[in-house]
């Protein structure tokens, strides 16, 4: 049992020009993508965002497969929202016991909708290095003024990344000592099991607020005051690509608008 | 510049770990804060660098400092290095505080050029501080302090994962730094390296019981405190060189 692989969407390092994009660029592009795909009004019309997603899939060389796995992860929750629309929309032709063609259709309509979003967002958690992701969403927020607070989010962004790694090791760590000492998480009743876990659950929740106290204080001991930094060390340049990508991202969004209301 | 502190007392939850202790720490000097394990030395470094507030003052030339200014004025080093890790590479780590303080761009990389040099670990800017070695994220948490350029140093335990030659290396740029004025204070287990040391501090449950020189402390000699086997020989010639001396005197009368 590896804890670390229950992580979906990690940063992958790889050269392409998706990785390159301007982080500003790349989580403002990817909210519109998402809210366009939200908007689409009929199944047909996702062929725009499938195709602005593939492409940009295809441009991240990072192959499909990998995408695939954020899917897989979200499968339960797929399934449930899947069997929600068959379940409660009911038209058209009977097909087979409860499911109807209006239901299926919905089905289809609805998965499609969180796959490309799913998808969506793994294009940018998995092609921008963390501290990035963390400045972009920072920068994008303090558009809309409140530049401490968008400051305060980015920082929370960063720690809880931070943080992710950290409690993924200290698991690993917890259940082998665990398992060194004797406990086995392999058989047993699946009550029994459940119960046993709770020996690596407890120390970890209690490892994690200690290392939250620990962080506030190596926070505290580097100048950190909750005040944003007036000079930032590492600088986030504009150019050209950011621009047509976002271009693309906008187009995106008026066709579907053009499309549901016109 | 000095800091001064004044019957500061510390208790966690209702347990005493420091009591009454007065301590003064002057620029340009370098202090050997030594002592069992759970005598306080962590605790005393803690309220020095304005992370722990205490009971008691903490004055700065005489005038008593909140614990913001006291963060500003003294740059602490965590007793284990990896809970000192803020940043997702060891550049972002040693940049962190300098954005904090406002400084320049070109100066900030200058200073990280400097701090990475120092501590030996250029070329490892991008690595994620995670994934260093025990060795080197204890270099990379004094460069996260030295790249700050603060008066005052507090280490705790800096070089208790280094191997021999880097704690040497370490050492002699401490002593480097005492020479251009920083006032330096080491908690540690190693005496090896004593050269340079101004003052020794013994803790004892929370309490001072000693201040002084090297060698009055190895005359001195404390059972919890292992002393090498040359300061003890160095301290044997001095008293022995005195007795003579003073025996020479007598005879001198006679
Ligand atoms: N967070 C805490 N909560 C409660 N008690 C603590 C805490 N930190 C330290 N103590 C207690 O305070 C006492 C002094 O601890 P401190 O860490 O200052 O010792 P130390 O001299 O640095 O020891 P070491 O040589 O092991 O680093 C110890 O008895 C310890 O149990
Ligand atoms: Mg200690």
């Amino acid at each position: 049992m590896k804890f670390g692989s229950f992580l979906v969407g990690r940063y992958v390092h790889v050269e392409s020009p998706i990785h390159s994009l301007d982080p500003r660029a790349k989580f403002l592009g990817t909210l519109l993508v998402i809210i366009s795909v939200l908007l689409v009004p009929n199944l047909f019309f996702y062929i725009l965002p499938a195709i602005l997603i593939l492409s940009l899939i295809r441009m991240s060389r990072i192959g499909f497969p990998v995408y695939l796995t954020g899917i897989r992860s979200f499968w339960f929750f797929l399934v449930f929202a899947a069997v929600v629309q068959l379940v409660s929309v009911r038209g058209g032709v009977r097909i087979f016991s409860f499911i109807t063609s209006e239901g299926l259709l919905s089905c289809t309509f609805v998965v499609l909708r969180l796959v490309l979003i799913i998808l969506a967002a793994e294009i940018f958690s998995m092609t921008t290095p963390p501290l990035l992701s963390a400045r972009g969403v920072e920068s994008v927020l303090s558009l809309f003024g409140m530049r401490k607070l968008s400051y305060e989010i980015g920082m929370i962004m960063t720690i809880a990344m931070r943080f992710v790694p950290i409690l993924a090791m200290e698991a690993d760590r917890i259940l082998k000592a665990q398992i060194a000492r004797g406990a086995d998480f392999e058989k047993g009743k699946l009550m029994d099991r459940l119960k046993r876990l709770l020996v690596v659950v407890i120390p970890l929740l209690v490892s994690a607020m200690r290392k939250a106290e620990e962080l506030t204080v190596a926070m505290e001991a580097r100048l950190y005051t909750g005040e944003p930094p007036k000079i930032r060390y590492r600088q986030l340049a504009w150019s050209t690509k950011d621009t047509i990508f976002l271009a693309f991202s906008v187009i995106l969004l008026c066709s579907i608008l053009v499309a549901r209301y016109l | 510049m000095k800091i001064t502190l004044e019957s500061v007392s510390f208790t966690y939850n209702g347990r005493s770990v420091l009591k009454d202790v007065n301590l003064e720490i002057e620029s340009g000097k370098v202090y050997l804060l030594v002592g069992k394990n759970g005598s306080g030395k962590t605790t005393l470094l803690k309220i020095l660098a304005g992370l722990l507030v205490s009971r008691g003052k903490v004055c700065v030339n005489g005038e008593v400092a909140d614990p913001i200014s006291l963060r500003r004025l003294v740059g602490y080093v965590f007793q284990n290095p990896a809970s000192q890790i803020i940043g997702a590479t060891v550049e972002e780590d040693i940049i962190f505080s300098l954005e904090m303080l406002g400084i320049e761009r070109e100066e900030m990389e200058k200073r990280l050029k400097d701090a990475l040099r120092v501590v030996g670990l250029e070329g490892m800017e991008k690595e994620d501080p995670l994934n260093l070695s025990g060795g080197q994220k204890q270099r990379l948490a004094i460069a996260s302090v030295l790249v700050r350029d603060p008066p005052f140093l507090a280490l705790d335990e800096p070089v208790s994962m280094l191997d021999l030659p880097s704690q040497i290396e370490i050492f002699k740029l401490l002593l480097e730094l005492k020479e251009k004025g920083k006032g330096i204070v080491i908690a540690t287990h190693e005496l090896e390296y004593l050269e340079g040391v101004d003052e020794v501090v013994h803790l004892n449950d929370g309490m001072i019981d000693f201040r002084g020189s090297i060698m009055d402390f190895v005359a001195v000699g404390f059972p919890d405190v292992e002393i090498p086997f040359s300061w003890r020989i160095l301290e044997k010639c001095r008293t022995c060189s005195k007795r003579r001396m003073e025996d020479a005197h007598t005879l001198d009368k006679r």
